[in-house]
């Protein structure tokens, strides 16, 4: 299918909803801001955005979740391992600086942020829609950026050289922390959804 | 797929190919995608493949995504557009781990990867080098093109040169 410059708006706008909601979640689990520094969601070109990524060299946790229902698609919540050892501390409420290396309660926060982060999008997409979007158990992967970024992609980059991809960058407020979230879509399955949410009466 | 002139680093996404000849650097970060390395000693020039996909099966897109397509474009670069002389090209590869957990050698992407790029170099002419492939982790790589050298590294082991 074609996805028009209105159906990448209408997206966004959905997508700004749920992220909104769910940096909220997310503050709250943290017990710290998370604030939205970015957004955007566009069609882009599989190396340019790799390249893009590639040139971030550094070591990453993130957890990956399929979303199936009103379309199928990937979400990733990636963040670096320093900075997952202090969302640690935080969602734990210990001091910072207490967890030091990288072990199964790291992985269970990383998981965690990932189920929240997706389950706000889902709510926002069935808000709008009516309709189902639920994800699935998360995945953790701990690896370079470029090559968890690649491995979210890869599946839609065989099929398309353009992809829909949704940005969410995330700043911790008083810390260095920055956390990324990605929302994409599988085009083919988008079609219903898009026809859905124009005819809605919130975006008419 | 360009003679990249801004800057000393060149950045090879997902599915691309780019040349550069020294001082630039060339790199990407690779998963189950290969990088291959074609390196000219005497005009000191480096190519750098990231393939994702062993073969095109006439499907649309960009023919750097696939091996059996992008390698001969590569090649053709470095002959044609650098003006590589084949007798001195080399090649080095790398990446082609098994990112997606599954244990059936047919579905093992990185494997079939390898074994693609291995057997087109070969078809070619093109000597292999050097080569650090597999495992089940990501892979940075920097071509140097003043010296040919490769800086890799594998997400929690040491950085090694080749």
């Amino acid at each position: 299918m074609q996805i028009s410059k209105e159906h990448l708006k209408i997206l966004d706008i959905v997508v700004k909803m749920g992220m909104d909601n769910a940096s909220r979640r997310f503050s709250k689990t943290i017990r710290r801001a998370a604030l939205i520094e970015l957004v955007k969601t566009e069609m882009v070109d599989i190396s340019e955005a790799t390249e893009e990524m590639n040139n971030d060299l550094r070591e990453m946790v993130s957890s990956m979740l399929q979303l199936e229902g009103a379309f199928n698609g990937k979400l990733l919540f990636m963040i670096p391992l320093e900075g997952a050892l202090s969302l640690q501390d935080f969602y734990t409420g210990q001091p910072q600086g207490t967890s030091k290396e990288y072990d199964e309660f790291t992985e269970g926060t990383v998981q965690e942020i990932g189920n929240i982060l997706a389950s706000s999008i889902g709510n926002s997409f069935a808000l709008d829609l009516g309709s189902q979007l639920l994800p699935t158990p998360p995945q953790i992967l701990c690896d370079f950026a470029g090559t968890i970024f690649t491995s979210l992609i890869f599946e839609e980059g065989m099929y398309n050289d353009k992809i829909l991809l949704t940005e969410t960058k995330f700043n911790i407020h008083k810390t260095e922390i920055d956390c990324y979230f990605f929302l994409l879509p599988e085009i083919g399955s988008l079609e219903v959804t898009l026809n859905k949410l124009e005819k809605s009466e919130s975006f008419a | 797929m360009i003679l990249n002139n801004n800057g000393n680093i060149i950045t090879v996404g997902v599915g691309d190919l780019k040349i550069g000849k020294s001082p630039k650097m060339i790199k990407t970060s690779l998963g189950s995608c290969v990088g291959v390395v074609l390196y000219d000693s005497v005009q000191k020039i480096g190519g750098v493949l990231h393939l994702m996909l062993p073969n095109c099966n006439d499907r649309e897109g960009k023919p750097s995504k696939y091996a059996d397509t992008g390698i001969p474009l590569l090649l053709d670069l470095m002959l044609n557009q650098a003006k590589s002389k084949k007798n001195v090209l080399t090649a080095k590869i790398f990446g082609g781990a098994n990112m997606f957990n599954v244990s059936s050698e047919l579905f093992d992407i990185g494997k079939s990867n390898i074994a693609e790029t291995e057997r087109l170099l070969n078809h070619f002419g093109i000597r292999i080098t050097a080569s650090r492939v597999g495992g089940t982790k990501g892979h940075q790589i920097t071509l140097d093109t003043e010296t040919g050298v490769v800086q890799s590294r594998i997400f929690g082991e040491p950085i090694k040169e080749y």
